[in-house]
């Protein structure tokens, strides 16, 4: 008979996946899930957000929790988050970053991520990915499948501006003028007033100004 | 017995041009400016006849002044101003047109002290004694005492500055009374919600809770393929249980009808849409959201439900009018009470609503109860006149029920107004 019986090892439930461009930064969050987080193990690792997007297409790996940087190159992490969520209903999403959070929190939220958290302390890296993990979501964040049908049906009844309309609203936001913007695009600047006329119908707003920022805001990703 | 004699018809149609009159033309309608430009008009005539001339020029200049003194009710600070500049430009400009128009510039002085302010005051007064000192000691053509003259500007000058202060205080009163009066409105608007909600709602809510779990465990007896072999615990054979469990579901919806009319009617009480009249940066719209949804969770909540929900501005509320925050409002009220109505009791439910500066979307899911199949989902009356209602906005309400889960998703335009402060910016990092 064993006097002295060791404590059963917890079992690795929770299948995460790890997404930044920095390979270092991947190495340091698996160190950091194997250490802190017994019940997850890394079933992945991605460096591009073309690469998360695939392997989140695939669905092949039953993930648990996918954990995503805000700051990657190309494709930024709201934008790949909103990708992922308009794909998927069920797979929780962390976003992680080494800048301030608030730059990054409302973006995420409408992308449809469930938290979102500092990547400074480890102690609350590890406690969100294993809070995610357990099926909650942070405090002002939706869960998966209130974000995927809310994603997918503003993705139907946004306003939808032509391609030309879409021409003109992008070189407003790059500061150009109604004239420059006529010879960019070679038409009248008349043309030009006449569709930016429709594109405020479309979005509801009264000056160019506003109706710039709301598209560029709500198309940045 | 006396008859009352009845009043003659030209009587009452005066009374009624009169009011009319009052109401839709109070610059036109002021008695005391009337008679002062009337006397102003017959003395400028009363001058002219007294000192004619015979230069047609002057009395075509006499003429355009009291016709410009004559609009001056309707145009007070435009009109006073070119009464001003015509009388003492014209004795230099026309030979002749020197009619003594003293009552007209006091008129205007007055006139446009009462609708400028003080800074326009002083300089006028401060124009008057310089033309005065100028005429007498420059010129020595003033025929009027100067000292007379500065006083009678002053007093008139005094008069115009305290009747429009007079009316700020006025205004600032009565508005202080409305509000006062509103405020007593509210209040006892919100005693009575909250003596409804104690008497009524809680005891609904108990009730409820008690048909949703006998509805349960009759549910959870039945084979679940509608086969009737198996006799319960309580010695009821199928058939049996299922009517009775029909007659449950009967009760707690006429239970959940009368809780959700009942919150209803607090809702009515407690909800006043007139703050958002003034609510250029959509705070108000916001909080009066949240204060139903946080309503709407406590409810839920006591009836057993795991309800979960968010608000979210996204890049800043929008400054909705009093009749498009009461659609939403109105409608996340809907869906509250739906939850209520239509999901699986104790279930979990989700909602978010979110604001943005041009639009408010609403989405939910819920588990629908197992007794309820895809072509019987109703909820659909009320969720149907919001449907016509958004469109009507050009918005959109869609509703799925699929493998037991309901989703709703509304989405409501709202448009920006001129007056928005610039959009919340997202700092790069």
């Amino acid at each position: 008979m064993n006097p002295t019986k060791s404590a059963a090892p917890i079992p690795k439930i929770h299948r995460v996946a790890l997404v930044d461009n920095d390979p270092r930064a991947l190495e340091s969050l698996s160190l950091l899930i194997e250490a802190k987080v017994p019940t997850a193990y890394v079933v992945w690792t991605a460096t591009s957000g073309d690469e998360a997007i695939e392997r989140c297409q695939r669905n092949d790996d039953n993930l648990n929790l996918l954990v995503l940087d805000m700051s990657m190159e190309g494709l930024q992490g709201p934008a790949i988050c909103h990708r992922i969520r308009l794909m998927d209903r069920h797979l929780p999403i962390l976003g992680i970053t080494s800048f301030s959070i608030n730059s990054y929190r409302s973006r995420l939220m409408e992308a449809g991520a469930q938290g979102l958290i500092g990547k400074e302390d480890s102690d609350q890296l590890a406690k969100a990915i294993e809070r995610l993990c357990g099926g909650n979501v942070m405090e002002g964040f939706e869960p998966p499948a209130l974000a995927n049908v809310r994603i997918r049906r503003e993705e139907e009844t946004s306003p939808r501006l032509t391609v030309r309309e879409e021409q003109i609203i992008f070189l407003c936001a790059d500061g150009m003028l109604d004239r420059e913007i006529a010879e960019r695009l070679d038409i009248s600047e008349s043309t030009v007033r006449k569709h930016m006329q429709g594109i405020l119908k479309k979005l509801n707003c009264k000056t160019a100004r506003q109706a710039v920022a709301l598209w560029v805001r709500s198309h940045a990703r | 017995m006396h008859a009352e004699p009845t009043k003659p018809r030209p009587v009452s149609a005066f009374r009624s041009w009169h009011n009319h009159m009052r109401a839709d033309h109070p610059k036109l309608w002021h008695p005391i400016r009337i008679t002062i430009v009337v006397i102003t008009v017959w003395w400028i005539l009363f001058c002219l006849v007294l000192v004619p001339t015979d230069n047609p020029a002057a009395i075509v200049w006499t003429i355009i002044e009291i016709a410009v003194l004559l609009l001056s009710p309707f145009f007070p600070k435009s009109m006073s101003l070119l009464f001003l500049i015509m009388s003492q430009s014209g004795p230099w400009l026309i030979p002749g047109a020197d009619v003594n128009s003293l009552p007209g510039i006091l008129y205007t002085f007055g006139m446009l002290a009462y609708e400028t302010n003080n800074l326009v005051a002083l300089l006028l007064l401060a124009y008057s004694i310089g033309d005065q000192l100028f005429r007498q000691l420059a010129l020595g053509t003033s025929r009027s005492n100067p000292v007379a003259i500065i006083a009678m500007v002053s007093l008139v000058l005094m008069l115009g500055c305290g009747l429009r202060w007079n009316q700020a205080v006025a205004g600032s009163r009565a508005e202080a009374e409305q509000a006062k009066a509103r405020l007593r409105e509210m209040e006892s608007r919100s005693h009575i919600a909250e003596a409804i909600h104690d008497a009524v709602t809680g005891d609904l809510s108990a009730a409820a809770f008690v048909t949703q779990r006998r509805i349960d465990a009759l549910s959870g007896g039945d084979d679940g393929d509608g086969s009737a072999s198996t006799d319960g615990d309580d010695g009821k054979n199928a058939d049996e249980r299922r009517d009775e469990l029909d007659k449950w579901t009967q009760v707690n919806d006429y239970i959940l009808s009368a809780l959700t009319n009942v919150h209803r009617v607090i809702d009515e009480l407690d909800m006043d849409v007139t703050v958002l009249e003034e609510d250029v940066d959509g705070k108000a719209f916001s909080d009066l959201l949240k204060a139903t949804m946080a309503g709407g969770d406590r409810r839920l909540r006591a009836l057993g439900f795991d309800i979960t929900s968010i608000l979210h501005v996204a890049g800043g509320a929008p400054s909705a009018s009093p009749s498009l925050a009461g659609i939403a409002n109105d409608l996340l009220r809907e869906t509250y009470a739906n939850i209520a109505r239509h999901a699986q009791s104790g279930s979990k439910a989700d909602l978010s609503v979110i604001l943005k500066p041009n639009a408010v979307e609403i989405t939910q899911i819920n588990q629908a109860r197992t007794t309820e199949t895809d072509r019987t989902q109703s909820g659909g009356h009320g969720l149907a006149y919001f449907s016509k209602q958004l469109e009507s906005h050009g918005g959109k309400l869609e509703t799925t029920l699929r493998d037991g889960e309901w989703t709703l998703f509304a989405y409501l335009p709202i448009p920006v107004p001129e007056t928005l402060p610039p959009l919340a910016g997202h700092p790069e990092s």
